[in-house]
C-alpha cells in the first residue's frame, strides 16, 4: 500500500457496511438534506427565480411591443411627412407658374400699351418725311424755275413776254417734273 | 496429473475455498453475459436514433430526449447484472 | 479478495466504502459519516446557488443568475415540456429539487479530495426512488381515482382477451415494483461503477508512480484516469437527468392514462 492508495482508501476498523443495503443513518442524512431542500426550493427559491424569470418576459414582451407601436408611429410620420412634401412641392411648382404667367401677362400688356405709340410714331415720321419731301420738291422747282429763268434770260437775252414765258417754263418744269 | 489430482486434493480440503472461487467465476460470467444485450440493444437504439435525427434535424431535440430514456431502460440490464456481481462477491 | 502483487494493491469495494462518524458517532439512526456529510452538501450547494442567484436578482442576469436560469430553463424545456406538457408545471420544485440534489451528491464523485459520489451508497436513491413511487401513484389516484388508476395502469388498450391475465401481472410488476427498483439500482450501479472505475485506475496510476515515476508507461493509465474523470462529470450530469425525465414520464403517465 502507498500513501496515494491511503488517501483515495476510506479508514480501517468497524463493521464494514453491505455494498448495497442502504444504512440508516444515511438513509436519514439523505431524506433529512433533500425534504429541507425540496422545502426551500418549493416555498422559496423556485417561486423567487420564476417571477424573475417572468418578470423577463414580460418585459421583452413590452419592450417588443413598444418598438412595434414605434414603428408603426414613426411610419405613419413618415408618410405624413411624405404627403407634405409632396404638397409643398407641388404648391411650389404652382407658385412659379402662376409667377410666369403672370409675367408673360405683364409683357404682353406692356407690349399691348407701346404698341399705339410706336405706330402713332412711326405715322408722323412718315408725315415728317412726306412734307419734308414736298418742301423739298418745293423748293427745288423754286430753284429750276429760278435757274431756268436766269439761264434763259442769258440765253435769249430779250425779254420775251413774261407771260409766254412763264407759261413756257411751266410747261417745261412740268415736264421735268413728271 | 499427478499435479492436479494434489490439487484437487488440497481444495477438497477447503470448500469455502472452492465456494470462492465459484462465486467469482459467477459474478464475471454473470456480469458479462449481461453486458452482451445491453450493449447490443443500446447501440440500436442510439443508432436508429442518429438516423431519425439525421433525416428530421428539426426534431432532434424530442428524438434526444427519448433516446435518453430507451438507453436508461436497456442499461438497467446491464447494471443489474453489475449489481448481481457485487452481491455474489461482497455481501 | 485483496490482490497483490508487484505492489499492487487494490482496497476492497467494503474497504471503499467504510466510513467512520464524525457526528453522534456510534448512534445507529443518526451517525453522521461523509456519505451524509455529501448529502448535506447535495443539499446546500443547491440553496446557495438559487439564494446567490435571486439576492444578486437582475432583469439581464449574469454569472450565478445565469446558471440558476438555465438550469430551470434545462428542466421546464426538456423535462417537463417533454413529457408531462403544460400542466406538469406544478412539479417543477419537485423535479428541480430531485435533478439539483442528485446532481451534486454525484459530482463529488469528481471533486478533489471528496471523490466519492453520494449515491454509491444504496440511501439516497433508493429513498428518491421511495419518494418518487409514492407521488406518481399518488398523483395518479387524486386525478383518476384509486380503481380507475389501477386498472388504467394495469391494463393497457388494446390488448386481445386472451392475453389480458399475462398482460395484466407484467403491467402490475412492472409499475409498481420494477420502476422504483430500476430507477433506484440505475442510479447507484451507475455511480458506483464509476467510482469503482476511477478508484481502478487511481490505484494503478498511485502504484506505477510508487515503483517507477520515470517511466513513459507511468503516464497511461494517468491519461485514462483524466479521460475517466471527464466522463463520469458525464455520467452524473446524464444521471440526474435521467432520474429526472423518467420521474417526469411516470407522473405524465400517471396524469394522462391514454399516453
Amino acid at each position: 500500500m502507498n500513501s496515494l492508495t491511503m488517501m483515495l482508501a476510506a479508514s480501517e476498523g468497524g463493521d464494514p457496511p453491505n455494498p448495497i443495503i442502504p444504512e440508516w443513518n444515511e438513509v436519514i442524512w439523505g431524506s433529512l438534506s433533500f425534504l429541507i431542500l425540496f422545502t426551500v426550493m418549493a416555498k422559496y427559491a423556485y417561486p423567487a427565480i420564476k417571477k424573475t424569470m417572468e418578470a423577463r418576459t414580460e418585459k421583452i414582451q413590452n419592450d417588443l411591443d413598444a418598438a412595434d407601436t414605434a414603428r408603426t408611429e414613426a411610419e405613419t410620420l413618415r408618410g405624413e411627412y411624405d404627403s407634405k412634401i409632396a404638397e409643398a412641392q407641388a404648391e411650389a411648382s404652382r407658385i412659379i407658374e402662376a409667377a410666369r404667367g403672370e409675367a408673360e401677362q405683364v409683357r404682353q400688356e406692356r407690349l399691348a400699351a407701346i404698341e399705339p405709340e410706336i405706330a402713332e410714331r412711326k405715322a408722323q415720321a412718315d408725315s415728317d418725311i412726306e412734307a419734308a419731301k414736298v418742301r423739298a420738291l418745293t423748293d427745288v422747282r423754286a430753284q429750276v424755275t429760278s435757274l431756268a429763268v436766269g439761264a434763259a434770260e442769258k440765253v435769249v437775252q430779250s425779254s420775251l413776254d413774261e407771260s409766254a414765258y412763264t407759261r413756257l417754263v411751266d410747261e417745261y418744269i412740268e415736264s421735268v417734273g413728271k | 496429473m499427478i499435479d492436479l489430482l494434489a490439487a484437487a486434493d488440497v481444495i477438497a480440503d477447503k470448500p469455502d475455498q472452492i465456494l470462492v472461487g465459484l462465486k467469482a467465476v459467477g459474478a464475471g460470467l454473470g456480469y458479462g453475459l449481461a453486458a452482451i444485450g445491453p450493449g447490443v440493444g443500446i447501440g440500436l437504439v442510439v443508432g436508429n436514433a442518429i438516423t431519425a435525427m439525421a433525416r428530421q434535424p428539426e426534431s432532434a431535440g424530442m428524438v434526444r430526449t427519448t433516446m435518453f430514456l430507451g438507453i436508461a431502460f436497456t442499461e438497467a440490464l446491464a447494471l443489474i447484472g453489475f449489481v448481481v456481481f457485487i452481491l455474489l462477491n461482497f455481501a | 479478495m485483496k490482490l497483490q502483487a508487484m505492489g499492487l494493491y487494490f482496497p476492497d469495494i467494503e474497504h471503499l466504502l467504510n466510513w467512520p462518524g464524525i457526528l453522534f458517532e456510534g448512534s445507529k439512526y443518526f451517525e453522521l459519516n461523509k456519505v451524509g456529510i455529501i448529502y448535506l452538501w447535495a443539499m446546500i450547494a443547491p440553496i446557495l446557488l438559487f439564494t446567490l442567484a435571486i439576492r444578486k436578482s437582475k432583469l439581464v442576469p449574469t454569472g450565478v443568475q445565469t446558471i440558476a436560469e438555465s438550469s430551470v430553463d434545462f428542466v421546464r424545456e426538456n423535462v417537463v415540456m417533454q413529457t408531462i406538457g403544460p400542466d406538469g408545471m406544478k412539479f417543477m420544485p419537485f423535479l428541480m429539487s430531485l435533478f439539483f440534489f442528485i446532481f451534486f451528491s454525484n459530482i463529488t464523485e469528481v471533486i478533489p479530495f471528496i471523490q466519492l459520489p453520494g449515491n454509491a451508497r444504496m440511501a439516497a436513491p433508493a429513498m428518491l426512488a421511495l419518494v418518487v413511487w409514492v407521488v406518481f401513484n399518488a398523483v395518479g389516484i387524486k386525478s383518476q381515482g384509486f380503481f380507475k388508476y389501477f386498472k388504467n395502469t394495469i391494463i393497457p388498450p388494446g390488448v386481445p382477451g386472451a392475453l389480458l391475465p399475462l398482460v395484466a401481472v407484467i403491467e402490475f410488476v412492472s409499475t409498481f415494483f420494477v420502476r422504483p427498483f430500476s430507477l433506484a439500482v440505475r442510479l447507484f450501479a451507475n455511480m458506483l461503477a464509476g467510482h469503482l472505475l476511477l478508484v481502478t485506475f487511481a490505484v494503478l496510476s498511485a502504484a506505477l508512480w510508487d515503483s517507477s515515476p520515470l517511466i513513459s508507461i507511468v503516464w497511461a493509465p494517468f491519461v485514462v484516469l483524466i479521460g475517466l474523470t471527464g466522463f463520469e462529470v458525464l455520467v452524473a450530469f446524464l444521471q440526474a437527468f435521467i432520474f429526472t425525465i423518467l420521474t417526469a414520464v411516470y407522473i405524465g403517465g400517471a396524469l394522462h392514462p391514454e399516453h
